[in-house]
């Protein structure tokens, strides 16, 4: 995330950035979810809820500054050349097969995203309130980062075959 | 930078149904699903006044997963059933959507008459450029040397260049997206659907089941490093000498749509009789 401080962002468009953020996290995790719930991954379904919960949490707590469903344009907070926001995990991701630890690792990877893309803005933002307010962010995604990789590291590697389906959904000879 | 616009009564929420896709995880079409929730909140059409159309496939599935109006139709003859409904209810919005095999090899014939026609509706394809319902096949826009169980060593046969075909046929707006952005593709949707005439827009979706090495396309996608233009042999020329992997609008034509002249003589009534068993 290299342009993420290159734009001025208002203190309004700040919060508007954030909401967008949680908000679209919060619907990609759910939408992960379903597609394990479709293909009978339970355990990485429910860890998908876990966590479109948790980003559900921190976008209802923005909707206190004002923030909407509605009000936001994620296009026009798109940051760096990312498709899509830093914290929302890229759908072409997901495999039906994979275990509790590579959703962890994804998350993990979304939140260090976040927090790289909100010490850039902190570093480059000339409104003193935003950069407070980035600085802020920064450190707790930071924090979630480190929280996401201790309960990964409690988490058994995944087997070096875990992809393999012994009645795969492909034609084999 | 203006991002806070009025609360608008339609979310892309509003256009999902309660179906759960059952596409394999991974899959592009989720994004073109999700970037065409996007443009229908972005457009706040009111759901009923839009109909899906698709054919088979699995990218066909797509009209069971939105909350508008829907016909599942029948292989390769999703464009027909969309000119028709256009034509009989000019005032919907008619997206037709599918993917590469279902457009462009059952149903190329209709392909070439619908961008001929040029009714006022939009065509989405999800390109994957396989056959992934059916476990694999080579389709239309198969690369030549790809090598797999169903076809070793490779079909040695040209790709299908449904960009340049539509444009040579007369559709009167082509764009290319990325199923990987979309956020990108809800904005060639909205473009798509706003302008006047047949729009085609291929969207390059990964079949990660039946071909993992598309899961590198997001890292060959860059969008189109130039304008969109008006004309059409420009535009030929473009597409036939870029990489196949540029994005945005490659062509905004300004052919007038096609609308008959007259009514439908027929009432429902007369249609009902015919089909009377």
């Amino acid at each position: 995330m290299t342009a993420g401080g290159e734009r001025r962002y208002s203190v309004q468009e700040f919060y508007a950035l954030l909401y967008a953020m949680e908000h679209e996290a919060a619907e990609r995790y759910d939408e992960l979810a379903n597609q394990m719930e479709t293909h009978n991954n339970a355990p990485v379904a429910s860890l998908f809820r876990e966590l479109a919960a948790i980003e559900r949490k921190h976008a209802v707590k923005l909707q206190s500054h004002g923030q909407s469903v509605q009000a936001i344009r994620p296009r026009d907070l798109l940051l760096g050349a990312s498709f899509e926001l830093p914290e929302t995990a890229p759908l072409d991701r997901a495999h039906y097969l994979m275990t509790p630890a590579h959703a962890l690792a994804l998350a993990l990877e979304n939140e260090e995203q976040a927090a790289r893309c909100f010490d850039a803005l902190a570093a480059a933002a000339p409104d003193d309130e935003v950069r407070k307010l980035a600085a802020d962010m920064a450190a707790e995604e930071h924090r979630h980062a480190a929280l996401i990789r201790a309960k990964l590291a409690g988490l058994p590697e995944p087997p070096a075959d875990w992809d393999q389906d012994l009645d795969p959904p492909r034609f084999s000879e | 930078m203006n991002i806070a616009t009025a609360p608008q009564p339609f979310s892309a929420n509003d256009y999902k149904s309660d179906y759960k896709p059952v596409w394999c995880p991974g899959c592009g079409d989720y994004s073109v699903l999700l970037a065409f929730t996007k443009a229908m909140a972005q457009l706040q059409r009111p759901p009923e006044e839009i109909a899906v159309i698709s054919g088979i496939g699995c990218s066909s599935r797509i009209p069971a997963y939105t909350n508008c109006y829907g016909f599942h139709g029948v292989h390769g003859r999703a464009l027909p059933v969309g000119t028709g409904l256009k034509v009989a209810r000019p005032e919907l919005t008619v997206i037709v959507a599918g993917g590469d095999g279902d457009g462009f090899s059952i149903g190329g014939n209709h392909f070439l008459h619908a961008c001929r026609r040029n009714i006022d509706i939009t065509y989405i394809v999800m390109d994957n450029r396989v056959y992934g319902m059916t476990k694999g096949q080579p389709s239309p826009t198969t690369e030549p040397d790809w090598d797999s169980a169903l076809a070793p060593g490779g079909t040695g046969l040209r790709p299908f260049h449904p960009l340049v075909i539509a444009l040579a046929s007369g559709a009167n707006f082509v764009a290319r997206g990325f199923s990987g952005d979309p956020n990108g593709c809800a904005d060639l949707i909205v473009q798509a659907v706003r302008h006047p005439g047949f729009s085609f827009v291929e969207i390059l979706s990964p079949c990660v089941t039946f071909r993992p090495d598309q899961r590198e396309w997001g890292k060959m996608v860059h969008a189109a490093p130039v304008n969109p233009t008006d004309d059409a042999a420009r535009a030929a020329r473009r597409i036939m000498t870029d990489d196949g992997f540029n994005t945005g609008v490659l062509y905004a034509g300004n052919r007038a749509p096609f609308r008959p002249q007259t009514a439908p003589a027929a009432g429902l009534d007369a249609i009902e009789a015919e089909f009377a068993l």
